[in-house]
């Protein structure tokens, strides 16, 4: 079954707002994002993948519709096999969210391809085969 | 340690994005929401309690700064103990938020405290944990 992995919040200051969850809520570190997309950092409750993202442009903040550069931003599945996600996910309405930076076969950084898609709100959907830095392997 | 173990959306359609996540991405419903601030569904990939809620009101719709009926709209941790967490949290600069439906909550067996955080995001604590989050 497909799980949930990976919560991406946007932020103009990734210093402050990591420190913010790793002091407040005791997360932890588990690497540092710097991308075509994005910088900031990973952070880990020990399970799930939480992204804190400065977005380099319009097509990587762009969300629901418009670029959101501040705000919780999109969550993500770890899914067993990627061909039998996407079609599911299809068959189910969503649209292949194309990109610039993420394009079909996904945007390779750190060992992990997302494919991103658009769901019911416009709500922005990660696939991936190989997870998110610092979530467990289950 | 925290634990992340709810993601709630916003809708106006409740039945069709709560299909959308059953049939396209294999979730199950756990559980109907009918409570004095949404009506909606409580969906789990057996670990993480997703939320899709119809807000029925300004106040519980509110986050970020504005109001948000659609979209990707708050998060929460399951914490083991309420006063710890929140004298943590509140350390680390968020901002205690009241919320209506307290006691509705209560009733149910499930009392959040909800937060403000960075970049004004909406953040959870509960002790009791959402419904089918392991």
């Amino acid at each position: 079954m497909a799980r949930i992995k990976h919560i991406a919040i946007a932020t103009q200051d990734p210093e402050a707002t990591a420190k913010f969850y790793v002091e407040g809520l005791g997360l932890e570190i588990a690497g540092k994002v710097n991308s075509v997309a994005a910088e900031g950092y990973y952070l880990t409750d020990g399970y799930i993948n939480l992204a804190v993202l400065k977005f380099k442009n319009d097509d990587a903040a762009d969300t629901e519709g418009a670029p959101r550069y501040t705000g919780i931003h999109h969550f993500g599945f770890k899914v067993d096999g990627m061909e039998e996600a996407q079609e599911q996910i299809l068959s189910a309405g969503a649209t292949k969210k194309q990109s610039a930076i993420t394009d079909a076969n996904g945007h390779a950084r750190t060992g992990n391809v997302e494919v991103k898609f658009t769901g019911p709100d416009g709500i922005t959907v990660d696939l991936s085969e190989t997870g998110w830095a610092g979530t467990s392997k289950d | 340690m925290a634990r992340i173990k709810h993601i709630a959306l916003a809708t106006q359609d409740p039945e069709a994005t709560a299909k959308f996540y059953i049939d396209g991405l294999g979730l199950k419903e756990v559980g109907k929401v009918n409570s004095p601030t949404a009506e909606g569904y409580y969906l789990t990939d057996g670990y993480i309690n997703l939320a899709i809620l119809k807000f029925k009101f300004d106040d519980p719709a509110t986050t970020e700064g504005e109001l948000r009926y659609t979209g990707i709209h708050h998060f929460g941790f399951k914490v083991e103990d309420m006063d710890e967490a929140r004298a943590k949290i509140e350390g680390a600069g968020a901002v205690h938020r009241p919320y209506p439906g307290t006691e509705a909550m209560e009733a149910r067996g499930n009392v959040e405290v909800k937060f403000s955080g960075p970049d004004g995001v909406t953040v959870d604590l509960s002790e009791t944990g959402w419904a089918g989050a392991s």
